[in-house]
């Protein structure tokens, strides 16, 4: 496999930020109570990751050791503040609901971390393509927790996507049931979901890893 | 000897500069961003007060306008009678600082509606302040000047605290209480400047 393969299949699934390195909980388990406020932030959260990781590659040669991390914070604090900016001037609405969680981006360790591993010791295009596969692997997560909560604690998918898309999207809203499950809306349901998709995500994984290794075994026991 | 000094100086230095640099840059992105997206957000948040301002009735049949063109202070008329006024509601005192809204009250001061339109209370603590949480802020609904001590009762005033958001309650409850006893009584009997809330 090629490095490029394998910096994307570590984004999106064996080193996901969210379900295996379970970085940047706080806002993924905040705001993932409806799809639109998830979708959000994990669209800002990639952005900043994609812009954080390609600025620090792009000085990589200039991070003396003794001011490295400072620099990358600034570096970071830097394009959350202007995501948020952004966010407060063309979706103030959505800024409303989220603005706390766009602040928190700062800490949110995913980022601090793939520019420490890998962003201030790898080329431009390396770190522009892990930006984007770990930005997608925790958005991944955040749009299907986000989706299963809206539709098991509130009976819709798609309720206020005018906040993202504009006026005309305020017919999306789809009423899949009348029986909402508060617990789904709550902080613990938000817990106990996210921890049904770790589980769902292991059992494919130990699925896979048992269908490769079954033809040793059954060489063996006969 | 005096420049080899120097170049010693400019090496053990070199991460201050670039640190110093990149500092810039940031520090010039951002407030180029500040002043170009300042006047969108500024808008945004006056449409938005404008948009809270219209719920804070309790008669979806009244009209809000601005009697004085230059004050803060709106007026509700039901029939081109005023009803009331509705004043602008701030603290800096909450537990994250700023919290903003409207007061609605009539003629004799009392209160006929209050809505939050900013703040940065911790969400799911202090966010009780919001109508859309909790029924906590209906407890004002009513009051007049007079009527009641705008403390807390744990301060021996008259109004509920809400446990976990003290800070924000009471911050709120000084500000209402204050907002109120500060309220204009005499009204002007007929509109001067009849100015629409959504202009």
């Amino acid at each position: 496999m090629t490095s490029y393969q394998e910096i994307a299949l570590d984004g999106i699934w064996r080193n996901n930020p969210a379900l295996v390195q379970m970085l940047g909980l706080c806002p993924l388990l905040a705001v993932s109570s409806h799809l639109v406020t998830a979708l959000g932030l994990g669209i800002i959260t990639l952005l900043v990751l994609l812009s954080s990781n390609f600025l620090i590659s792009l000085i990589r040669t200039h991070l003396h050791e003794q001011v490295r991390l400072p620099i990358q914070i600034l570096i970071i604090a830097s394009s959350v503040t202007l995501a948020d900016l952004c966010l407060q001037a063309y979706f103030y609405e959505l800024h409303q609901r989220i603005g706390l969680f766009v602040a928190l981006i700062v800490t949110n360790c995913t980022i601090l971390g793939r520019a420490e591993l890998l962003a201030s010791r790898s080329p431009v295009k390396y770190a522009l393509l892990d930006g984007i596969m770990m930005g997608l692997g925790f958005l991944l997560v955040l749009v299907v927790l986000g989706s299963l909560r809206e539709i098991i604690g509130q009976g819709t998918l798609f309720a206020h996507m005018d906040m993202i898309l504009g006026d005309q999207a305020k017919t999306l809203t789809l009423h899949i049931h009348d029986f909402p499950v508060l617990l789904a809306a709550l902080p613990p349901g938000a817990f106990l979901l996210f921890g049904c998709i770790i589980a769902f995500k292991n059992y494919l994984e130990l699925r896979h890893e048992r269908r490769k290794t079954l033809p040793v075994s059954q060489q063996i026991t006969p | 000897m005096v420049k080899s000094k120097a170049k010693e100086v400019l090496v053990m230095n070199k991460p201050v500069t670039s640190f110093t640099l990149i500092a810039l840059i940031c520090a010039t992105t951002l407030a180029v961003t500040h002043s170009l997206t300042e006047k969108q957000i500024e808008d945004n948040r006056k449409n938005f007060a404008l948009q809270q301002l219209a719920q804070v009735l309790p008669n979806a049949n009244e009209r809000i306008i601005k009697l004085r063109p230059n004050s803060t202070v709106y007026s509700s008329l039901l029939e081109s009678k005023q009803t009331g006024n509705i004043l602008p509601l701030s603290t800096s005192q909450g537990y994250n600082g700023y919290i903003s809204g409207w007061l609605a009250i009539d003629l004799n001061r009392r209160v006929r509606g209050i809505r939050i339109v900013e703040h940065s209370e911790t969400p799911g603590i202090g966010d009780v302040i919001e109508t859309t949480k909790s029924r906590w802020i209906d407890q004002f609904l009513g009051q007049e000047p007079d009527s009641a001590i705008f403390e807390l009762k744990l301060d021996q005033g008259s109004f509920d605290h809400v446990s976990g958001a003290t800070i924000t309650t009471r911050a709120l409850t000084r500000a209402i209480g204050k907002t109120l006893t500060n309220a204009p009584q005499s009204l002007p009997a007929s509109p001067v400047v009849v100015e629409t809330a959504d202009d």
